[in-house]
């Protein structure tokens, strides 16, 4: 079995007033690979690290580009 | 063709964010850069210097609403004539745009008497101009005070006293159709001589007339606020 290759994440994703779309690229992996995806919610600030939370969400919706 | 996936988050309004992404199972994550909502319109503007105050300064206020916090920028603009942005006659004060610590602002500015309206917009805070709140409605206004007659001097005569004055302090002038009032009295007597006479254009200049001579009057001379507390200034004169 081989071993999954990292997503490559576009940068900047899209963002509007209360939500953003994060897209990747599966980078090779199969169709059927699963994701997981983190936001980092940090403060407002722009000096403050980020700290990751814990939600997680899996792949709502494909497409092809 | 390359396989694209998406997932959507709900987040906070002008908030800065970082994605990750890894296959399930893994430990190795690609991470995108920071990005930030967008700006909503703030709330609550409000005139936090009262009617008529004698600072010569108007005071907007308002409120972050649905934004971040702190680091929210603002972009204020202040007219006097309503709906007519931004102001007109009166550059130095236009298009002000300030990092405020605390979400209120003031400006002094140079005409009194005169009615100032305000609008805000909350900037992105990706400096992308479109992704700006947009504006509140400008609906918010306050009065600042009427100046006082400056200056004020008397010509004499036999049987006229001509009161002269100006109608600024420094810069600040009062708005150009604020009128004016002269009342007069005989010194000692109870009530004020009627009609008194009254004048709402330059050049300010008004005449006491039908005075006996060689006799002491007490002279009133008002500004005339247009909302709020008059200005006064009161002068003698011994025709």
């Amino acid at each position: 079995m081989t071993l999954a290759t990292v997503p490559v994440v576009v940068d900047p994703f899209t963002v509007y007033t209360t939500s953003a779309t994060v897209g990747w690229d599966g980078n090779g992996n199969p169709v059927d690979t699963e994701y997981v995806v983190r936001m980092s919610a940090n403060s407002i600030s722009r000096v403050r690290l980020p700290r990751w939370n814990t939600r997680r969400g899996f792949i709502r919706r494909r497409s092809r580009r | 063709m390359v396989d694209w996936w998406e997932d959507v988050w709900t987040l906070g309004i002008e908030q800065g964010y970082k994605a990750r992404v890894s296959v399930n199972g893994s430990n190795n994550w690609a991470e995108s850069g920071e990005v930030y909502t967008w700006a909503e319109v703030p709330v609550g503007v409000n005139a936090q210097a009262a009617v008529g105050d004698p600072t010569g300064n108007v005071k907007f206020g308002w409120g972050h609403g649905t934004n971040g916090g702190e680091g929210t920028k603002y972009k204020v603009e202040i007219t006097t004539q309503a709906g007519v942005w931004p102001l007109v006659g009166d550059a130095n004060y236009m298009g002000v745009e300030t990092d405020f610590g605390a979400t209120s602002t003031g400006m002094v500015v140079s005409l009194a008497n005169r009615q100032y309206f305000a609008r805000v917009m909350a900037l992105a805070l990706d400096g992308d101009s479109t992704h700006d709140s947009g504006w509140t409605d400008g609906t918010t206004s306050t009065w600042t005070a009427v100046v006082g007659p400056q200056e004020v001097g008397v010509v004499e005569s036999s049987s006229t006293l001509r009161v002269r004055w100006v109608g600024n302090v420094g810069s600040v002038s009062n708005e150009g159709t604020t009128r004016y009032e002269l009342r007069w009295k005989e010194d000692g007597a109870e009530d004020w001589v009627t009609p008194f006479v009254w004048k709402d254009q330059p050049p300010y200049e008004l005449t006491a007339e039908g005075l006996t001579a060689d006799t002491t009057y007490v002279m009133r001379l008002t500004a005339k606020a247009d909302v709020g507390v008059g200005g006064g200034g009161g002068r003698s004169g011994r025709r």
